[in-house]
C-alpha cells in the first residue's frame, strides 16, 4: 500500500513537473519565421538578418520562410492560423497588421497577431528626384498649387506606411497630386528616376542610395542623417506620423514565458554592437519595444490607421 | 587599371572559383529538375553566402542563375517538360529533335546558344551597361504597354497552326492573370472568396501543371500506342557538341536572340520567359528554315535558348547601374549585397568598383563554365532516362509538386497545379496549344498595370495616351505593322496574280 502511494506521488509530481518543464524547454526544436514578401525586398533582407540573430542568441535553427502575395496578407494569414507553440513566429512591417485588416475583410483580425518586440522603425522624407527644379519645400507647394493634378505621387500599394506618409503629407500641405500605385518600392523609384513620378515617402536610406531630394522630414524632429532638411511641423503644417516599424510577431494563444522570452532575446540584439553596426550598414534604424510596449503602440498605430481609411478608400485615381 | 587588378587579385582566390563552379553547377542540376527553378536554388543557397566573402557570395549567386537558366532547357529537350518557365518556348523544337532521335545535338546546340547569349550580354553589360541603364528609365508606363503588346502578336507565332486557338488560349491566359487583387487598388476579382486566390496564380505551379503533369497524364493516357520517343533509346549517350563551323553558320539567329534577350532584360515589366517567346517568333518570322519549325528545327532550339541566358547580363544592367532589380532573381542578389554591408544603388560603381567588376568576372565565367557542368549533367540524366518510364515520371510528378508548393510554400499552389495539369492534357487533347496560354499569363499582370497607370498618367485622354512619347508612337506602329502586314502580303499577292 505504501508503495503504492509513494509511486502514484511520485507520478503525480512528475506529471505536474511536466507541463513546466516543457515551458522551460523551449526552444528545443527548429522555429520558423515567416516573411510575408518575396525573397530579395527589405523586409526579406532584414528579417533574414533577426532570424540570423535569434540563432546565436536562442540556439536553434531558425529557418525563414517567405510567403508572399497579396502585399502580405497571405503571410500574416498563415502567422495568425499557425498553432500557438512558439514555434512559427512572424516579421511584419505595418501593411499587413494594421493597413489592410483596415481595409477589407481578411482571415485574420487585429487581434490574432501577437506583438512580440519592435525592432525597427523608419521615419520617412519627402523625398523627389535631383532632376525637379525645385529648390526647398516652399517652392515645391507654390509650383504644385499653381498646377494642381500635374503631379504625380507614388507608392507600393494602396494602405500601407509609405502611400499613408506621402498622402497625408500632401492633404496637409493643400496640394492636389495625381496618385499612381505601383507594385514595389524599387518600381516607385524607377519611375521617380525616369520622371514620370513625383513624389515619395522615402527612408534616408532611400534617399541616399537612389540620389534623391528630400523635401520634408515627416517627423517632429529633424533627422540626425540629414539635418538641413525641415520637418514639415516647421514648414508650418501638421501631419500624423507614420513611419515603417517592423517587429517580430507569433499567433495569438502563444504562452506568455515564451513571448517574454523572445522580447528580451530581441532587446540583448538590438543593444549588441555588432547587430548595431550591421544594422547601420543596412541603412536600417534600430528601435526596441518591448512586447508590452509593443502592444501598445500597435493598438495605437491601428486605429490611427483605421481613421484614415474611410477617407483612402473612397480616393479615386482621377483626383 | 590598378581596380581590375585588384579585382583579378581578390578573384584568383581558389575558394572564389569553387564557388562559381559549384554554383553554376548546383544551378544547372536544379534548373534541368522539373518544378524547380532559379529562385528555389538561390533561394537555398543564401544561407550559405552570409559567412563567406561577398565576392564568393556573388559568385554562387551568379553560379545559379547563370545554370538554372540554363538548365531549364536539358529536361525540356528530353522529356518536354520545362525545368523552368522560360524554357517552355524550348519544349517546342527541342522535344520534336529528340522524337528524331536527335537529342543530343538539341542539347549541345542549346548549351552553345546559352553560353553564347550569356557572354553577348555579359559584353553589352560591360561596355554599355550605365548608359542603356539611363536609356531604360524612358520607358515609363506607356512605353512599357506599348512593348508588351507587341510582344503580345508574339501569340501568333507561337499558335503552332491554328491561330483562333491560339488566341483563345491567350484570352484564356490574360484572364487567369487577372485573377487576384487588382494590382493598381487591391480590389478583388475572380477570388470566389477565396483567401489564397486574392494573390492570383502563382505562374511557376500553373506553367509546371500546364507543362509537365499535362504531359505525364498525356503519356500515361497514350501508353501503349507506341507513337512517342522511347528514352530507352541507347543511342543517346549525352550531349553532341555542334561544329565551330556549323555554329558560324547559324551566327546571324544566335546574334539576334541574343540581343533580343538582352534588350528585354534591360527594360522593365517583361521577363525572361517572354523573351524566349519572342525570339522564337522573330525566329519563325525571318529563319531561312521557318517551314521546319515546329518538327525540330535547330533554329528553334537555338533562338530561346540565346535569348533565356541573354536576359540575365541584361537584368544586371539596372540592377548594378541603378540599384534597382531587374527580376527576382537579381532582388535576391542585392538584398545579399545589402546583408553583406555593400549598399547597391547609383553610386555602386563608385563606392565598389571592385563588386562590380566581380559580377562582370563571375558572369563571364559562369558562362562557360556552362559547357562543361552542361555536359555533365547530360551524362547523368542520360542515365537516369534508362529508368523505366513509370518510376522515370513517377519521379518528375513528385519533383514538380515540391516545385509547385516550393515557389510560395503554399498548399494551395499544389491543387492549382494539379487542375492545370488536368486543363492542359484537355487542351493536348483538344489540339489547343499551350504556349499561348503561357504568354498571356505572364503578361496578363503587366499589361493591365502598365496600360492603367498610363491612362493615369495620360490625364484619361486617349490620344494623349497614343501619343505619349515618341518610343511609344514607334512601338505602337511596330505593333499595327506586325498585326497588318501579312493581310498586306496576302491582298498584294492576290492582285499579282490577278494582273
Amino acid at each position: 500500500m505504501k508503495k503504492l502511494l509513494c509511486l502514484m506521488t511520485s507520478v503525480m509530481l512528475l506529471a505536474m513537473a511536466l507541463p513546466a518543464r516543457a515551458a522551460n524547454a523551449w526552444p528545443d526544436k527548429t522555429i520558423t519565421l515567416i516573411i510575408p514578401y518575396a525573397a530579395g525586398g527589405v523586409a526579406d533582407a532584414s528579417g533574414r538578418l533577426l532570424a540570423h540573430e535569434l540563432e546565436k542568441e536562442l540556439k536553434v535553427n531558425i529557418i525563414a520562410k517567405n510567403v508572399a502575395g497579396a502585399t502580405g496578407s497571405l503571410g500574416a494569414g498563415e502567422l495568425a492560423k499557425a498553432k500557438p507553440d512558439g514555434y512559427t513566429l512572424g516579421w511584419l512591417p505595418p501593411g499587413p497588421a494594421v493597413g489592410m485588416p483596415n481595409m477589407r475583410k481578411l482571415p485574420y483580425s487585429r487581434d490574432d497577431l501577437l506583438p512580440v518586440a519592435l525592432l525597427f522603425d523608419e521615419k520617412f522624407f519627402l523625398a523627389t528626384s535631383k532632376k525637379m527644379p525645385w529648390k526647398d519645400v516652399n517652392g515645391m507647394i507654390a509650383d504644385v498649387k499653381a498646377n494642381p493634378d500635374k503631379y504625380v505621387m507614388g507608392s507600393p500599394g494602396r494602405g500601407g506606411a509609405v502611400h499613408l506618409a506621402a498622402y497625408t503629407a500632401l492633404k496637409n500641405m493643400g496640394l492636389k497630386c495625381r496618385y499612381v500605385p505601383e507594385r514595389s518600392n524599387a518600381d516607385v523609384l524607377k519611375a521617380i528616376a525616369g520622371g514620370t513620378t513625383h513624389f515619395h515617402a522615402s527612408s534616408a536610406n532611400e534617399v541616399k542610395r537612389f540620389d534623391l531630394k528630400p523635401l520634408v522630414y515627416l517627423d517632429k524632429e529633424r533627422s540626425s542623417i540629414y539635418p538641413d532638411v525641415p520637418t514639415i511641423f516647421e514648414a508650418g503644417y501638421e501631419v500624423p506620423v507614420f513611419s515603417n516599424w517592423m517587429g517580430l510577431y507569433a499567433p495569438n494563444g502563444t504562452p506568455q514565458e515564451i513571448i517574454k522570452k523572445l522580447s528580451d532575446a530581441v532587446g540583448k540584439i538590438a543593444e549588441s554592437p555588432e547587430f548595431k553596426a550591421t544594422a547601420e550598414k543596412m541603412g536600417c534604424t534600430i528601435l526596441y519595444l518591448p512586447a508590452d510596449k509593443f502592444a501598445e503602440f500597435y493598438v495605437a498605430q491601428y486605429d490611427l490607421y483605421k481613421s484614415l481609411m474611410q477617407e483612402l478608400l473612397k480616393t479615386d485615381p482621377k483626383k | 587599371m590598378d581596380i581590375l587588378w585588384q579585382t583579378c587579385l581578390e578573384l584568383a582566390d581558389p575558394f572564389f572559383l569553387a564557388a562559381l563552379l559549384a554554383g553554376t553547377a548546383w544551378g544547372v542540376l536544379v534548373g534541368a529538375l522539373p518544378g524547380l527553378g532559379p529562385i528555389l536554388a538561390i533561394s537555398i543557397c543564401l544561407p550559405f553566402t552570409y559567412n563567406i566573402t561577398p565576392m564568393a557570395g556573388i559568385a554562387i549567386i551568379i553560379g545559379c542563375y547563370c545554370g538554372s537558366v540554363y538548365g531549364g532547357s536539358i529536361s525540356a529537350i528530353l522529356i518536354n517538360t520545362p525545368g523552368t518557365p522560360q524554357a517552355a518556348a524550348t519544349t517546342l523544337d527541342g522535344y520534336a529533335m529528340t522524337r528524331n532521335g536527335q537529342a543530343g545535338i538539341a542539347l549541345g546546340w542549346a548549351n552553345v546558344a546559352s553560353v553564347v547569349g550569356g557572354l553577348f550580354s555579359c559584353v553589352i553589360l560591360i561596355i554599355l551597361g550605365p548608359r542603356l541603364a539611363d536609356f531604360a528609365l524612358n520607358f515609363g508606363p506607356i512605353e512599357t504597354f506599348a512593348m508588351i503588346l507587341l510582344a503580345l502578336t508574339c501569340i501568333i507565332g507561337v499558335s503552332g497552326g491554328n491561330i483562333i486557338k491560339g488566341l483563345l488560349a491567350g484570352i484564356v491566359g490574360l484572364f487567369l492573370a487577372g485573377t487576384g487583387s487588382d494590382p493598381l487598388f487591391g480590389e478583388l476579382r475572380f477570388d470566389y472568396d477565396v483567401f489564397e486566390l486574392s494573390a492570383g496564380f502563382e505562374l511557376i505551379s500553373m506553367v509546371i501543371g500546364l507543362f509537365a503533369l499535362s504531359e505525364v497524364l498525356y503519356r500515361a493516357s497514350s501508353t501503349g500506342s507506341g507513337n512517342k520517343a522511347s528514352f530507352n533509346d541507347a543511342k543517346f549517350m549525352g550531349m553532341r557538341f555542334p561544329t565551330p563551323r556549323m555554329i558560324w553558320s547559324r551566327r546571324k539567329i544566335l546574334l539576334k536572340s541574343s540581343i533580343i534577350g538582352t534588350a528585354i532584360g534591360i527594360l522593365p515589366g517583361t521577363g525572361a520567359a517572354v523573351s524566349c517567346f519572342i525570339s522564337y517568333a522573330e525566329a519563325k518570322r525571318s529563319s531561312p528554315n521557318r517551314e521546319r519549325m515546329g518538327q525540330g528545327e535547330v533554329d528553334g532550339v537555338i533562338a530561346p535558348q540565346a535569348a533565356d541566358n541573354a536576359v540575365t547580363g541584361g537584368a544586371l544592367v539596372p540592377t548594378l547601374a541603378l540599384g534597382l532589380p531587374g527580376d527576382a532573381v537579381t532582388a535576391i542578389m542585392l538584398a545579399t549585397l545589402t546583408i553583406q554591408g555593400i549598399t547597391p544603388g547609383v553610386r555602386l560603381m563608385v563606392d565598389n568598383p571592385v563588386v562590380v567588376y566581380g559580377v562582370f568576372v563571375s558572369l563571364i565565367l559562369a558562362s562557360i563554365l556552362l559547357i562543361p557542368c552542361g555536359y555533365g549533367i547530360a551524362r547523368a540524366f542520360a542515365r537516369i532516362l534508362r529508368t523505366p518510364e513509370p518510376l522515370l515520371f513517377a519521379g518528375v510528378v513528385v519533383l514538380c509538386l515540391i516545385g509547385a508548393w516550393g515557389a510560395r510554400s503554399n498548399v494551395f499552389d499544389l491543387y492549382v497545379a494539379f487542375c492545370a495539369g488536368i486543363f492542359g492534357l484537355t487542351m493536348r487533347i483538344w489540339g489547343m496549344p499551350v504556349a499561348p496560354l503561357v504568354i498571356g499569363l505572364v503578361l496578363g499582370k503587366q499589361v493591365e498595370i502598365n496600360l492603367r497607370q498610363g491612362i493615369i498618367l495620360a490625364g484619361h485622354d486617349w490620344l494623349a495616351f497614343l501619343t505619349y512619347s515618341t518610343i511609344a508612337m514607334i512601338l505602337f506602329g511596330v505593333t499595327a505593322l506586325v498585326l497588318v502586314a501579312p493581310i498586306i502580303k496576302k491582298w498584294i499577292a492576290k492582285t499579282r496574280n490577278r494582273a
